[in-house]
């Protein structure tokens, strides 16, 4: 009983002192979460030992000073996390792979973070670690590094990607990125419209974004037609948005469409 | 039976030392000391410092075991001694930075504590007026979304603010009277450029040294935001790819490096126009002249009006000789015979934002308690101590302005396309060209003409400084919420949000590269096509 209640408790200091690292490593105290992943890692479990490689392979994508010498170690780490399991450290290694080659490297290298993100969705699609490779794998589809390709062809293969988008916060993150990019190669705004609305019915946006998003269908619907719809979503901004500096031009669009402007538009 | 004995005692060690593990992880150290919290801020503006001294003094009632500390530093140096305090870890608890400044995306994720989640919260201060229950964010007067208030690029709530300005001309009342007769100011900007002629007219007229209006150099910094900005509202919709009735930084900089605006451009040059009329209507070298030395000449009455913004109010209420007045520049209307078919409407004084920005120090030895001076500070109660002692217009929803700074109120109604100004640019360093080499517009042999062939001849050596600089601080920015957010997945376990920065953020990374990589090859063509 006593040697359970003694291993019950190092286990449970274990996982403080583990809890405490990544505490550490969130407000960026990099060196101080090395050594305590270190230390956790002389004494742990398999698993513990586990979670304190993948600790340490984090820490080192953030202590100063940055060397290439300390990214291809974190990278070695991951490796060796990723090729030795399938747990969640090995789905959060793999990722971790393709974000060093997307940008840690001194020359990016987008086609071997894309394999990394592909292989990621492919094993484990569900997951966290795969839901924000997606993220990532469609911003690598808009904008390939050969800029000479086609805008539309980019965008319509990207937005094959959204049928892997598992998570309501993946499928709003990938309409608003098909939206902008459709806006930033000029293709005709009317195609950005329904992922705007796609991604303001998912209710995913922080409020400055929902701001951005209510006044983009309103815009993009008067110049697709569609009156009534940009009348709701002018109104609707103007609701929740009382003291957005839009304001007054959203209540001139408004006059613009007919029938009057709400009460309070302007102070 | 020995080695029995033996066992059981490490067993029974291996328990108390464990025992006291947990414990220690488990109980923080509890003194009955007087905890203290410092805050730094560089202002000292009339009653301001007095403020934020009597806000303190009343947290400190509510807790007697807290001790408020404020440090003053003066703006000269003060970003120079907040650096050295960061990295050598001696920073006070609560730090106010503007991220007008520069390089937030450097220094937030390093020495900032993030507080999105506390701002999600009510504040409890906030208990038994309109705003209890609110969640603290939406208790500002512009919901926390300026600059300071959310990070865009970091996506993540930062720095509350316990105040609100508004760029004016202030009066010499009574010279005004001397002058023209009369106590009203000019209502439009053709009645502004006769009264600097009559200014002109009065000065030669009694050999003296009179200028209409005393500027400086980081006043007209604050004065050609709002203007160059207004004066392109007719332009700016050209600029509005994404279709939300604002200017975001990347439509700025990457509509520069694609050439779809530049000084030339007639709205801008207009603003420019008007700049430059202002600044021959100002005082001989106000470009080199700091804000403090340009107040000292209008309180010695060499000149009528002063350039500079609500902030200084309460310090010309409190050292003037004469009575003083404050407006609005009138800036050219739609009937404006030269300017107005190139004017949209009124324009408004930009965006509702609130500002002095106090930022939690990551190395605090005490984040609860500076957070929790933070929420009074920024309470109902809190803001209306300082704005009351400060004279400076508040931050926070139901607190009530002065008598006196109410008529420094925002004018809202008028078109506005956000806090990105074509003096801006593309990010620091083209402002400080901008700077740099407006003295070119004023003077008897300055034009607009010189500075616009000046900003074409090196404007994009500066340009590309900040994009290559703001690509960087990307970088580290994603990296830094790769770390960070992985960190808070490994502890909390939240699924609600992906462990990387906003996918759209990383988007306006990429098109940044990829247009600085077209704008190469453009110059590079060039280059060959006239060597």
């Amino acid at each position: 009983m006593l040697a359970l209640g003694a291993g019950l408790m190092l286990a449970r200091v274990a996982r403080a002192s583990t809890e405490e690292n990544w505490r550490a490593l969130s407000l960026l105290k990099a060196d101080e979460a090395l050594r305590g992943f270190e230390a956790d890692r002389a004494t742990a479990t398999p698993a513990g030992a586990r979670e304190a490689d993948f600790g340490r392979a984090v820490a080192l994508l953030v202590r100063q000073p940055l060397t290439p010498e300390q990214v291809e170690e974190a990278r070695k780490l991951f490796t060796a996390l990723a090729d030795s399991g399938t747990d969640d450290v090995a789905q959060g290694a793999r990722y971790f792979l393709g974000r060093i080659a997307q940008h840690h490297l001194e020359q990016a290298d987008p086609a071997e973070a894309a394999r990394q993100y592909r292989r990621l969705l492919a094993e484990h699609g569900a997951s966290i670690w795969a839901q924000t490779a997606l993220t990532r794998l469609v911003l690598l589809e808009l904008y390939p590094a050969d800029p000479a390709g086609a805008p539309a062809a980019s965008v319509a293969a990207a937005e094959k990607l959204l049928a892997e988008a598992r998570r309501p916060v993946t499928q709003s993150e990938l309409h608003l990125v098909l939206a902008d990019a459709i806006f930033y190669y000029g293709l005709p705004p009317a195609e950005a419209l329904p992922h705007l609305l796609a991604a303001e019915e998912l209710r995913q946006l922080d409020p400055p974004t929902r701001a951005d998003v209510l006044v983009q269908i309103a815009e993009v619907s008067v110049l697709v037609g569609n009156r009534v719809q940009a009348r709701r979503f002018y109104e609707t901004f103007l609701a929740e948005f009382p003291l957005d500096q839009r304001r007054f031009m959203v209540g001139q669009k408004l006059k613009g469409l007919g029938g009057g402007t709400p009460p309070g538009v302007g102070r | 039976m020995k080695l029995k004995q033996v066992g059981i005692v490490v067993l029974v060690l291996g328990y108390a030392a464990a025992a006291w593990l947990v414990w220690r992880h488990s109980h923080r150290a509890t003194g009955t000391e007087r905890v203290t919290i410092r805050l730094c801020h560089w202002q000292l503006e009339g009653t301001v410092r007095e403020g934020l001294v009597a806000v303190a003094r009343r947290y400190e009632q509510l807790h007697p075991e807290v001790k408020i500390e404020l440090l003053v530093v003066p703006e000269n140096i003060y970003r120079q001694w907040m650096r050295t305090q960061l990295v050598g870890g001696t920073a006070p608890d609560l730090i106010e930075y503007t991220m007008y400044w520069g390089r937030i995306e450097e220094l937030a994720p390093r020495y900032f504590t993030p507080i999105s989640r506390e701002v999600a919260e009510p504040n409890p201060y906030n208990r038994g007026t309109p705003l209890e229950g609110v969640p603290w964010r939406d208790t500002f007067l512009d919901g926390m979304t300026g600059p300071d208030g959310y990070n865009t690029l970091m996506r993540e709530y930062y720095a509350p603010t316990i105040a609100m300005f508004t760029m004016r001309l202030f009066y010499n009342r009574t010279l005004l009277r001397e002058i023209t007769g009369r106590d009203e100011p000019p209502a439009t900007w053709r009645e502004f450029l006769a009264l600097r002629d009559a200014v002109n007219a009065y000065a030669k007229r009694d050999g003296r040294m009179l200028s209409t209006v005393i500027n400086s150099r980081d006043n007209s910094w604050w004065l050609a935001i709002p203007l160059l900005h207004g004066m392109g509202s007719h332009f700016s919709p050209q600029l509005d790819h994404d279709h939300s009735l604002s200017l975001s930084y990347w439509e700025m900089s990457l509509g520069w490096l694609r050439g779809e605006w530049s000084f030339r451009t007639p709205e801008v040059a207009n603003g420019l126009a008007v700049f430059r009329e202002m600044g021959n209507a100002s005082q001989p070298g106000f470009v080199q002249m700091r804000r403090d030395a340009a107040m000292l000449d209008f309180l010695r009455g060499h000149g009528l009006m002063l350039c500079a913004g609500s902030w200084d109010a309460s310090s010309l209420r409190r050292e003037a000789p004469f009575e003083v007045g404050a407006f609005r520049l009138p800036l050219p209307d739609a009937k404006d015979p030269e300017f107005g078919p190139m004017m949209l409407g009124p324009v408004s004084d930009g965006s509702v934002q609130t500002s002095t920005p106090f930022y939690l120090n990551k190395a605090s030895a005490h984040p609860a308690e500076a957070l929790d001076f933070l929420r009074f500070l920024t309470s109902v109660e809190g803001d209306q101590i300082f704005v009351d002692v400060s004279q400076w217009l508040p931050a926070i929803k139901h607190v009530r302005p002065t008598d006196f700074s109410q008529r420094f109120m925002p004018f809202y109604d008028g078109y506005n396309w956000g806090p990105n100004s074509y003096f801006n640019g593309t990010g620091t360093e083209m402002t400080m060209f901008f700077l740099q080499e407006m003295h070119r517009m004023f003077g008897p042999n300055g034009s607009v003409a010189a500075f616009q062939d000046e900003m074409e001849r090196h404007g994009s050596v500066y340009s590309d400084r900040d994009l290559q600089a703001h690509l960087r601080d990307s970088r580290v920015a994603f990296n830094t919420d790769d770390v960070t957010d992985t960190a808070r997945l490994r502890v909390s376990g939240e699924t609600d949000r992906l462990p990387a920065s906003p996918a759209l953020l990383e988007a306006k990374y990429y098109q940044t590269a990829r247009e600085m990589a077209r704008a190469v090859q453009r110059r590079q063509a060039a280059q060959e096509a006239h060597p």
